[in-house]
């Protein structure tokens, strides 16, 4: 990373934009807003650690005090140069954040049995990744660490750590917790050498690679592991999910101007953990599930969220199924988001599991990120339009994909972007065609059902009428069999359209979070592109300038050029950085996209061959009752 | 009595001429025995006819002979086999059979051979016969199509089938076969019309009848024919129900196998997207294949659906039908009979009139006298026919049952034969693709069941239906092998026997279900 330019955007940031840090939060470029501020704040902790002479602001005057944190700082600067999370706390002033620090004092003593129950998850990975035999010859420093007696040491480093940062820190102490603990033992000895991190990033990533049985059997995963050496670093992707989150008891509150259903949200750790109280119960309506997934959206650039489901129009919100389908996909997003580490670690996520006042703290939450979540709109999460629209589905995505198709016709630097997002927009319309047919089916075969039953009804009639004994048993008999055949259809019916049904729609709209990932990626690029350029054309000026030798415009222009310069590498970061995760949860994504059509193919074929069975089980055995062979 | 329908004991005591009639209706069955055919004893109708005067105590086994002779002769029979059904128009086919006469008169040959009757005379000929067989019940003639695919291999010989039924059915009635129009039915050279047209009409029709049914049903001394008629009415009109919803449920299953048609082109072209992993791809493919397998099948059986039991079930609506006509041409009759008892009564008391005068006019008298004679004629006549037609139908209600009874059980097991083959030709599918989509990479899906050693992806993919019976349950008795095993037994048995032409056909004409 350039630290130099880091640290002349501290001060020119401060002399030229002090608006910039009070983020508009307006719609149109959050990430420039969020970004910007990010340098402000993250830079004086560098100045910090390396360069003691330079003049601190309030917050370095805190952290100064704070000398024995000083090699943890690195970290936390490493960490946090790295990962786009940090946004959600930097967007604001850091006179904002000295107000908020007494609230987040408190705040952190509640979350840090969350957070330690998470890192703990976190120890637990790393432990496995280093025992793993997998480790890369060039990662001499970390031979030594298979041996269980350092491993050891990474818990009690952990847990004084995590003790330690209950102080008011601008920085949420997990994720110091967490980066340390990837880190790993020996991390406090070499922070300062960059390189080392890299490496370390690097073995990371391999560790995380050879946990994960997929990129074995993939030809195509080993090639672009070669080209993820050179990752930023990320945090481990998967760990055990140590929370078990349950959405239940849906039920509707309010009058009729605003009646709406709440769900009850369990989060019960997995282990029992003394710091973690067993349960925490809170209720949530579907609104806030939308805010929380437009929050991590702004808090994590470049990752695929779990999307909630799509909304529903007014007429039918209270239907019994369609309150049974919404609580079980936002159980499935919650779950899921709880799998992913640096989801689950998330403060809003955390507060949005445990908050009591969840509307006043969320408000709160938007306000200091600028992410202007509860007002997003985003229509790709609503993609239920697609089922009103005809065949034409590519042109049906209305007015917002018109504009973002327009941002789209920006020069893509990147092959790989152009190509994985026509994979992405053929794969949508697929299976958004799959979905459509499927659908069809499981109504039609509801249909046949409601006629089946009619059937049976008219049945039992011609039955009753007892034209003979004989006749009367064999149609109850037949009855009987129509009945159960009804019910195995139905049973089916409805567990295709849980598994495939389910999957497919889950699907479509993790492609919309897809979608909006390209978007914010675009945003970047563009605003990139505009400083770009910007700067070009002040440097060209320089240049006549300079063979003007007119003295004092050129000074100012310097500033400027200096100013801009920075901010270019500073988007071109983060550019780079956005394409990199994206380039990351892409493949993540295919992994994961194979194991849940996989299951859910593999439930439609098992449940579709257990019917199979239980209806030539019945005919036979009518078959044989009946001794239908006699005729 | 006189009359199945008591009415003023007064007028019945007083009336000498239904006195004279009544005696010889009680004397006559002892000299009936002789008249007319001999009877053999051992007969199946003997048994039921023992049945049925148990229950109504109206008809006797004398009374029944005496009526009914064409039920206790065993000397007449017909044999009509039908060799080919040839296309013409459509709704007209052309019906080919050969036929064998025994003993019946005004047959000029024992043997006629290559019969073409087209299906409109056919009709016409059956309506004939349900008009002026008032006593049976007549069965419907089958419909000229089926349910399965138009012109198939399988339409024409369910169509076979039904048209052996039907002609089986008809030469079986003793009744039927000795109706003189069947003698033009066979010989006519060139095409047929109804020759005997204008003997008869039907009973009542169009407004008439309407109105009379209406009319409260008259009453019924014989309880079974009584309570036959509701049922019947019921029955048919379950049935018909019963076919439409059938038909509806066949519309929508074509309609699902359209749909997973189409549903299966769909995962044809998510497997040419789905680039990345080829074992996705295969995955994709493979289901597609499999859908495409299930919708082809869904769709024959949603034609054998309705081919066996919709239209099995429409050929018994139409014959409850049939019946149910028939009883109400009974009901009919019965109320010409009450009309015709009140004119002999209205003559009576006319007769008893004159009688009573001081003067007595020859003519008059002799005119009054006539009238009652005449009426108490047609009284007389009516009367028997009611009863011959109540001991026919006491007979042929008993056959409808039972015929009824066969074949729903014979509809129930062609279609649980084939819905079984089905279920079972889908499930073999669906079981091939299993290891398909547990090898898309090592985790091995969910068959695994978290047992992360488990190398053996295979280990329960073992078909479901082998030859030692299916391994979910414990039966190894199989429907369609037995089914198989019979059919292969008598095809054997019939090697045997020396194959004629007429045997051949016999055998091509048979159902074989």
């Amino acid at each position: 990373m350039n630290h130099d330019d880091d640290l002349t955007a501290s001060h020119w940031d401060d002399v030229f934009t002090p608006s910039n840090n009070y983020g508009s939060s307006s719609f149109a470029a959050p990430d420039y807003n969020g970004f910007s501020d990010l340098n402000i704040n993250k830079q004086p902790e560098s100045d910090n650690d390396e360069d003691e002479n330079e003049i601190d602001d309030k917050n370095d005057d805190q952290h100064s005090s704070e000398n024995n944190d000083q090699l943890e700082e690195q970290d936390t600067y490493e960490a946090n140069s790295y990962n786009p999370t940090v946004s959600a706390y930097d967007a604001a002033k850091s006179e904002m954040d000295q107000m908020y620090e007494l609230r987040k004092e408190a705040k952190n003593e509640q979350k840090s049995q969350l957070m330690n129950e998470l890192t703990k998850d976190d120890n637990f990975d790393l432990e496995n990744s280093i025992v793993s035999p997998k480790i890369e010859p060039q990662d001499s420093l970390f031979l030594d660490n298979g041996s269980p007696i350092k491993s050891e040491k990474i818990d009690t480093n952990d847990k004084k750590k995590g003790k330690k940062f209950k102080r008011p820190r601008k920085f949420s102490s997990q994720r110091n917790i967490q980066h340390l603990s990837n880190v790993g033992p020996l991390g406090l000895n070499k922070s300062t050498d960059n390189l080392s991190i890299k490496s370390n990033n690097a073995k990371d990533d391999l560790l995380k690679e050879s946990e994960a049985p997929l990129y074995d059997i993939k030809p195509e995963a080993e090639e672009t592991s070669t080209t993820k050496v050179e990752l930023p670093k990320l945090p481990s992707e998967k760990s055990i999910n140590n929370l078990d989150i349950s959405v239940s008891d849906p039920m509707k509150v309010g009058d009729i101007t605003n009646a709406h259903i709440i769900y009850t949200i369990t989060t019960k750790p997995k282990q029992a953990n003394d710091k973690f109280p067993n349960e925490v119960s809170i209720t949530r309506r579907y609104k806030d599930f939308r805010w929380i997934y437009h929050q991590l959206q702004s808090n994590h650039l470049g990752r695929i969220i779990p999307p909630p489901p799509s909304k529903q129009t007014y007429i039918g919100r209270f239907n019994e199924s369609f309150i049974e389908n919404r609580r079980l996909s936002l159980e499935k997003m919650l779950n899921k988001i709880a799998s992913i580490d640096y989801l689950s670690s998330d403060e809003d996520f955390i507060m949005f599991l445990t908050s009591e006042d969840f509307a006043n703290e969320a408000k709160e939450r938007e306000r200091i990120s600028g992410s202007g979540a509860s007002t997003q709109n985003n229509d790709s999460l609503d993609n239920d339009k697609f089922l009103d629209t005809t065949v034409d589905t590519s042109s049906s995505n209305g007015f917002m994909s018109s504009i973002f198709s327009m941002s789209t016709k920006i020069d893509e630097p990147d092959e790989y972007f152009e190509n994985k997002r026509h994979y992405i927009e053929t794969l949508e319309t697929n299976l958004k065609n799959f979905y459509k047919s499927i659908e069809l089916i499981i109504n039609q075969r509801v249909d046949i059902v409601n006629i089946m039953e009619q059937i049976i009804i008219t049945i039992e009639e011609l039955s009753d009428l007892e034209i003979s004994k004989k006749t009367s048993n064999l149609l109850a008999a037949f009855n009987d069999i129509q009945i159960k055949l009804k019910e195995n259809l139905d049973r089916i019916n409805l567990q295709h359209h849980l598994t495939l049904g389910f999957t497919i729609e889950e699907y479509l709209r993790i492609i919309g979070s897809i979608k909006y990932i390209f978007d914010q990626r675009l945003k970047i690029y563009q605003t990139y592109q505009n400083y770009l350029l910007d700067l070009n054309k002040k440097k060209s000026s320089l240049s006549k300038y300079k063979s003007r030798n007119a003295v004092d415009k050129i000074e100012t222009l310097n500033f400027e050029i200096d100013k801009l310069s920075t901010r270019t590498s500073n988007f071109e970061n983060k550019f780079n950085l956005i394409s990199e995760t994206i380039k990351h949860e892409l493949e993540t994504f295919e992994f994961e996209k194979i194991d849940d059509f996989r299951n859910s193919v593999e439930i439609f074929i098992e449940s579709s061959i257990e019917s199979q069975k239980e209806s030539i089980e019945l005919w036979e055995t009518f078959y044989e009752r009946q001794e239908l062979s006699k005729y | 009595m006189a009359s199945s329908i008591p009415y003023d004991p007064d007028f019945e005591d007083n009336n000498p001429f239904s006195s004279q009639i009544q005696t010889p209706t009680h004397s006559i069955p002892a000299l009936n025995n002789s008249i007319e055919d001999e009877a053999p004893e051992d007969d199946d109708n003997d048994e039921t006819n023992d049945n049925d005067n148990q229950q109504s105590n109206k008809l006797t086994q004398e009374e029944l002979r005496r009526l009914l002779p064409e039920r206790f002769s065993h000397k007449f029979s017909m044999k009509i086999t039908i060799t080919s059904i040839e296309k013409n128009k459509p709704e007209n086919p052309i019906i080919k059979f050969d036929a064998s006469i025994e003993n019946l008169p005004r047959f000029r040959q024992i043997r006629y051979k290559d019969i073409r009757r087209t299906y409109q005379e056919v009709v016409k000929f059956n309506k004939y016969l349900s008009v002026s067989n008032l006593e049976c019940f007549v069965p419907p003639i089958p419909s000229s199509v089926t349910s399965y695919p138009n012109g198939g291999e399988d339409e024409s010989k369910k169509l076979m089938i039904n048209w052996q039924e039907w002609f089986d059915r008809i030469c079986n009635n003793p009744i039927i076969i000795r109706d003189e129009e069947f003698v033009f039915f066979i010989e006519n050279d060139f095409g047929y019309s109804v020759i005997n047209s204008n003997k008869k009409t039907s009973v009542a029709s169009g407004l008439v009848r309407k109105t009379l049914k209406q009319l409260a049903v008259p009453y019924d001394e014989y309880e079974d024919l009584s309570t036959f008629r509701p049922l019947i009415k019921n029955c048919y009109l379950t049935c018909s129900k019963l076919v439409k919803l059938l038909d509806k449920n066949s519309k929508n299953e074509k309609l699902l196998a359209t749909t997973i048609n189409e549903f299966s082109t769909r995962l044809q072209e998510l497997s040419k997207i789905e680039i990345i992993h080829p074992g996705m791809k295969n995955m994709w493919e493979k289901l597609s294949k499999i859908k495409l397998i299930e919708a082809d099948l869904l769709l024959i059986q949603s034609y054998n659906d309705m081919g066996i039991l919709g239209d099995g079930l429409q050929y018994l609506s139409q014959e409850f039908y049939e019946i149910k006509e028939s009883l109400t041409n009974r009901h009919l009759i019965m109320r010409e009979l009450i009309q015709a008892q009140q004119n002999t009564q209205a003559k009576h008391l006319q007769a008893n009139k004159i009688k009573s005068k001081s003067s007595l006019d020859p003519i008059k008298v002799d005119e009054a006298i006539r009238s009652l004679e005449y009426a108490t004629k047609t009284e007389e006549s009516l009367n028997l026919q009611i009863k011959r037609i109540s001991g026919e139908m006491l007979i042929e209600k008993d056959e409808i049952l039972d015929y009824t009874e066969l074949k729903l059980h014979k509809l129930l097991k062609k279609f649980t034969l084939n819905k079984v083959e089905n279920n079972r030709k889908i499930l073999k599918h669906l079981e091939t693709i299993r290891l398909d989509i547990r090898i898309i990479d090592e985790k091995g899906g969910l068959s695994r069941l978290n047992r992360e050693n488990l190398s053996n992806l295979k280990h329960n993919l073992i078909q479901s239906q082998s030859n030692n019976g299916d391994s979910w349950s414990s039966r190894t008795f199989r429907s369609l092998n037995e089914e198989k095993e019979t059919k292969e037994e008598v095809e054997i048995d019939f090697k045997d026997e020396d194959v004629d032409a007429k045997n051949a056909a016999n055998l091509l004409g048979v159902a074989t279900f």
